[in-house]
């Protein structure tokens, strides 16, 4: 009996910790942090092109992927709710597919893209959201976010998350203002 | 159909103390008299029988139960006899007995049988008709109440219940969202705290195998079986197990038996024991040897003291003879007895002669003071004579002398006597001394001897030792020989026990030689083995982390999710319903309000003439949630549409509008018991109106059974004019006992 396969396997789950830790070194960063992220992932492992990236404007990235516009709003979260009252704000003028994407921080870490049609602005849990969820979206992002996490991790503790951001500039992923 | 009250029977209420009968007409009943004769006594039994009392229980006190009970009887009871309209009579009995705080509960007979719980309004509705009393003034003001009130009557109450019950399960259904998510981050916790756990585990195990040199990812069981064949200790006698539960078993038993391998003993150590031992011997026999030889040193030493002790002895004893110097002191003796003898001779003979001299004297003395006097020693008398007298006192007197010198010479010689006996005395003492130091000296030296006997005795049994008895220097040479033979022994032995030692320091030497070479073999093993064993727990290690995420990977939340999400659905849902309910509850309620608002128009103008405001309407303000009432605004219309509230018109308006209120509930015949109890209405009426309120009765009374109680003169006038022969008319009288309670009688 040879256990060589399983040896050589990586843990699925092991982002959650380094995530986690980034989390506890500065929170206020730590959602930029996962913006950027999601626009690595979005880019480089979908082949989504963004149109809009911003940091502190009116929503958070607005990309092109399979001839359709996405409109979308980023949040963290490690709790049991999401306030969804700013973010509708945001959206509901916008053109294109809106949607909020809601990372749920906690074990094992998933990401949540809720469709913002049937939604209005309120207070909801986390599981009760699954009723509104962009299932496609989701899971092509999930599949491929930990990839991702592993891949930038080591970067962002070394030079933080002002790095991350001017890398993504650097590789021309987002558009120069 | 209509229900009507046919009779009220009252007992113990308020005033009425006896049982008083009260017939009732179909269509209008009216009492009359004046004030404090018990009219309202039997519209509030009437109203207390058909609902029971108005205040509620929680706030029911000592004074209101006082205020409904007669102080003169024992019992509270009302019975309210009723005509179901096909001329079947029934019951309704309220009774409050003596030792309750509170009515049980109303019994009623017949179709009324049950009614609060099916008919939820008719408390309200029956309680909003009874409330048209002396001054309805302060129910308007109070808004709350009129609310209440055009609820019931607009029968809204069940929109109202339904709400409550919506927003229950809202409030339910978000408990129980709350509560499954705590439990799901609870188990998320859990999970992470295990798999956060495995993770650290192995990350430490990974670490331990770098250092050691060793790939993590080419680890495998049989590799690690392959090597343990390689480390199987010699006491081992068994096969290797292929599971990693029997491996792991394994490899704690190698531990051990490679752990006690250097331990074990050999034939080396077992000499080793035996020179030890041998040597171990010889040391206590030197000893043993040493001790006898200090022993002989101090035996040695007493003989030599002992030996110059006896010498001086013996030459004190040299010279001396004893028996000479016993006989010496025989003579000594004998000598000392016979001077002793002769001084008691003495001393008798002294006493003789002083008896003498004392005789002689006495006789001297007599005849020297007589005249005739006889001779005091031949006893013849004298003759006289002095001469003759003169004669004998001489011969006395020389006799005297003679005595007295031969007195003193043998006290002298005694006195010498004495002398040379204590001289003798002291020489026998000395003797004597001399004699006893001797025979001492002599009990010492035959100690001695003993002594040295058993000296020797215990040294050796040579036959010199009997010699040696007289002999002291033959006993020292006999010792010393002793001596001598002893410091030889002890030689042998020392040089026995050095040939042992070097021996045993050889063997020692070979020995930890080896155990060094066993010790460090297998502390290689150990090694081996631990490497081995961290190798397998990394292998479990992973099979659980797989194990786990396969869990994972299984997502056994999702069930918990689902429902949760489900909840959520069903709780829009419900807001949904409430919001639509809330839109149909309006709906209704504006339509049921023009049907009143009609009614309502028409009694105001039937009871009042106002100059300015000649119609009156109801308006829905607000819908409520909850068991709150909705909110409803009364408002006064001119001729030309200009719109007010209530508070513009004057005292008698406003009484009329409560009027119209009430009278046009009752008159919507909402319940098939319709009945209208008016306590004193025409307050603050003139009497234009009150005419007018006598004359809407009568067109009332057509759909309503009405019980008028009245002090009002006027008022009385006009009914009893209108319906003297179409109504009970009831004449109370002034004056009544209180034992006995009212007192009326029929007018027709």
């Amino acid at each position: 009996m040879s256990v060589l396969g399983e040896v050589n396997m990586e843990f699925k789950y092991k982002h959650y910790f380094l995530l986690r830790k980034a989390h506890d070194r500065d929170p206020k960063m730590f959602g930029f942090f996962i913006q950027h992220l999601l626009a690595f992932a979005l880019c480089e492992e979908l082949g989504a092109i963004i149109t809009h990236y911003g940091r502190t404007d009116r929503h958070d990235i607005k990309f092109r992927l399979n001839d359709k516009l996405y409109v979308m709003e980023v949040r963290t979260t490690s709790e049991k709710y999401v306030d969804i009252h700013d973010m509708y704000e945001r959206l509901i003028y916008e053109e294109g597919l809106r949607r909020i994407a809601i990372f749920d921080l906690t074990f094992p870490t998933r990401w949540l893209i809720v469709k913002l049609d049937k939604l209005y602005p309120a207070r909801y849990l986390i599981p009760s959201l699954m009723n509104f969820l962009d299932t496609d979206l989701t899971q092509r992002i999930d599949n491929v976010f930990p990839r991702v996490v592993h891949r930038y991790y080591d970067l962002f503790e070394k030079h933080g998350e002002g790095y991350i951001y001017e890398l993504l500039k650097a590789r021309n992923l987002i558009p120069s203002r | 159909m209509r229900y009507f009250l046919t009779k009220v029977e009252v007992e113990g209420f308020r005033g009425i103390s006896k049982r008083r009968e009260l017939e009732l007409h179909p269509k209008l009943t009216i009492l009359i008299g004046p004030n404090s004769s018990g009219k309202s006594s039997f519209i509030e039994a009437i109203e207390w029988g058909l609902v029971g009392d108005k205040v509620p229980r929680e706030v029911y006190t000592k004074r209101r139960r006082t205020a409904i009970r007669n102080k003169y009887t024992r019992n509270t009871e009302v019975k309210i006899h009723y005509n179901d309209g096909q001329g079947r009579g029934f019951v309704i009995k309220a009774h409050l007995p003596r030792h309750r705080e509170y009515m049980p509960e109303i019994d009623r007979e017949g179709p009324l049988k049950g009614l609060v719980a099916a008919h939820i309004g008719f408390k309200d509705y029956i309680r909003s008709v009874v409330y048209a009393q002396a001054d309805p003034r302060v129910i308007i003001e109070k808004a709350e109440h009129l609310n209440t009130a055009i609820d019931s009557i607009l029968g809204l109450k069940a929109y109202k219940d339904f709400m409550k019950c919506i927003e229950e399960c809202i409030s339910k259904v978000e408990r129980k969202e709350e509560a499954l998510a705590n439990e799901l981050y609870k188990f998320k916790e859990e999970l992470t705290r295990k798999y956060e756990g495995l993770i650290r585990k192995i990350e430490k195990i990974q670490s331990i195998l770098k250092k050691y040199g060793i790939d993590p990812s080419q680890v495998s069981l049989k590799k690690i079986r392959d090597e343990l064949k390689k480390l199987i200790p010699p006491d081992y006698k068994g096969d290797i197990p292929e599971d990693v539960e029997g491996l792991r078993r394994t490899i704690e038993e190698f531990k051990k038996l490679w752990e006690i391998t250097p331990k074990l003993p050999t034939y080396q150590q077992a000499l080793l024991c035996e020179l030890e031992q041998e040597k171990k011997g010889l040391v206590n026999r030197k000893e043993r040897l040493k001790s006898e030889r200090t022993k002989c040193y101090e035996w040695l030493q007493q003989l030599e003291s002992l030996i110059k002790d006896l010498s001086n002895i013996e030459e004190k004893l040299k010279g001396k003879n004893l028996e000479k110097l016993r006989s010496q002191l025989a003579e000594k003796e004998y000598q000392v007895r016979q001077i002793d003898n002769e001084i008691k001779k003495l001393n008798s003979m002294i006493e003789e002669m002083n008896e003498e001299y004392s005789i002689v004297e006495k006789a001297w003395n007599f005849l020297k003071k007589s005249k005739k006097a006889y001779c005091p020693v031949c006893n013849r008398e004298l003759t006289t004579g002095f001469l003759r007298k003169r004669a004998t006192l001489e011969i006395i007197e020389k006799r005297l002398e003679s005595l007295k010198s031969e007195v003193e010479d043998l006290v002298e010689r005694r006195d010498k006597l004495a002398r040379e006996l204590k001289d003798l005395n002291n020489e026998r003492d000395q003797l004597e001394k001399q004699i006893e130091k001797i025979e001492q000296l002599q009990r010492e030296r035959n100690k001695f001897r003993r002594e040295i006997k058993n000296l020797l005795e215990e040294v050796s049994k040579s036959p010199r030792i009997a010699r040696a008895l007289e002999n002291p220097s033959v006993a020292r040479e006999l010792l010393n020989e002793t001596i001598r033979r002893i410091d030889e022994e002890i030689c042998n032995i020392e040089k026995e026990i050095k040939r042992k030692e070097k021996q045993i320091e050889d063997l020692k030497r070979l020995i930890e030689e080896s155990r060094a070479r066993a010790e460090e073999l297998s502390r290689e093993k150990l090694r081996k083995m631990d490497i081995i064993y961290s190798e397998l727990e990394y292998i479990l290690l992973h099979k659980s982390v797989s194990r786990l995420e396969d869990l994972i990977e299984k997502e056994p939340w999702k069930l918990l999710e689902k429902f949760i999400c489900k909840l959520e659905a069903l709780r829009l849902m419900l807001i949904k319903l409430m919001n639509i309910t809330k839109e149909v509850h309006e709906s209704e309620a504006k339509e049921k309000l023009k049907e009143f608002n009609k009614i309502l128009d028409d009694v105001y103008r039937a009871l009042y003439e106002h100059p300015y405001f000649k119609h009156i309407e109801v308006r829905l303000k607000e819908i409520r949630s909850g068991t709150e009432p909705n909110r409803y605004d009364i408002i006064c219309i001119s001729e030309r549409g200009e719109e007010e509230g209530i508070d513009v018109l004057n005292t008698s308006a406003q009484n009329a509008i409560s009027l119209a209120v009430y009278i046009t509930s009752a008159r919507l015949g909402l319940h098939p018991l319709s009945i209208l109890l008016l306590d004193d209405p025409t307050q603050t009426f003139d009497e234009r109106h009150v005419r007018k309120l006598a004359e809407a009765l009568e067109k009332i009374s057509e759909d309503v059974q009405v019980v008028v109680a009245t002090a009002d003169e006027r008022f009385q006038k006009a009914l009893i004019e209108l319906f003297y022969d179409k109504a009970y008319i009831y004449k109370f009288e002034k004056d009544w006992a209180p034992e006995e309670g009212p007192i009326f009688e029929r007018l027709r």
